[in-house]
């Protein structure tokens, strides 16, 4: 009687491992996903863009933060559609997060803007830092597609 | 050919390491760079401060900004190496599917 148990439970085992191993493949983050990456880029270009026209204005009445209202809002727009679409794939925490951390640096970002023009030096440091960010983003993503090598 | 739990064992784990190592160098040299960026960018802050080129208050959102920027590498850096171990995760199963199928054989998995 124990003898037939303990073959019934052998052959259960067996019968787990085979299934395990002709199962699908391990899976430990999200696909990549092709509109993230696009809206993503297109974010990349309108910060450098931002970012560029800021530093021509150092000294100028336009550096003001009133003369680029228009670019924050539709900043937060384009993030915020990010934010959703990235929120409705499964196991995508770690880029989640990353969103959210870059929406939170956009608000920082027009927080300094409203407290004056932005300097040469200020606009190095923030456009590398924003670089670092959009960049993290895109790499976690590309990486995503698997066959592709990581870096 | 017969099975054998601990050959197979040491060659899943081969794979299983040739994987990592071959993507771990690249993550390690994003890192990095990323990191070095990050460190010149925080001594910025400061000497824009000290030299009075910003107030307490715009230095507060630097920082705010910086460590977000370093947090979002350090998400990406565990990411890429989710899919390292996942990739060789999958290496390695695929190496022991062909050693089980060519022992019996005949396609089992």
């Amino acid at each position: 009687m124990l003898v037939m148990k303990q073959n019934t439970m052998r052959l259960g085992l067996l019968l787990i491992f085979v299934l395990a191993l002709s199962g699908c493949t391990v899976k430990l983050i999200s696909s990549y996903d092709e509109k993230t990456d696009n809206a993503v880029t297109t974010l990349q270009k309108d910060m450098t863009q931002f970012f560029l026209t800021v530093e021509s204005q150092t000294g100028l009445p336009e550096c003001k933060y009133s003369n680029h209202i228009a670019f924050y809002r539709q900043a937060k727009v384009a993030l915020s559609a990010i934010a959703v679409r990235v929120k409705a794939i499964e196991a995508n925490e770690l880029t989640i997060e990353q969103v959210e951390l870059l929406q939170d640096s956009l608000s920082s970002l027009e927080q300094l803007h409203q407290l004056g023009c932005f300097t040469p030096n200020q606009v190095t440091n923030l456009r590398t830092n924003f670089d670092s960010s959009i960049t993290a983003i895109l790499k976690l993503e590309l990486a995503k597609k698997r066959s592709r090598p990581l870096i | 050919m017969s099975l054998d739990a601990t050959q197979l064992a040491a060659s899943m784990l081969q794979v299983f390491e040739a994987g990592l190592a071959d993507k771990w160098p690249d993550v390690k040299e994003y890192a990095s760079a990323e990191a070095r960026k990050l460190a010149e960018n925080l001594l910025m802050i400061e000497r824009m401060l000290l030299t009075g080129e910003i107030t307490a208050e715009q230095a507060r959102l630097h920082h705010q900004i910086q460590r977000n920027a370093s947090r979002t590498v350090l998400l990406a850096v565990t990411g890429l190496s989710r899919v390292a171990v996942e990739q060789a995760i999958n290496a390695a199963m695929d190496s022991l599917r062909q050693s089980v199928n060519s022992a019996l054989n005949f396609t089992l998995l």
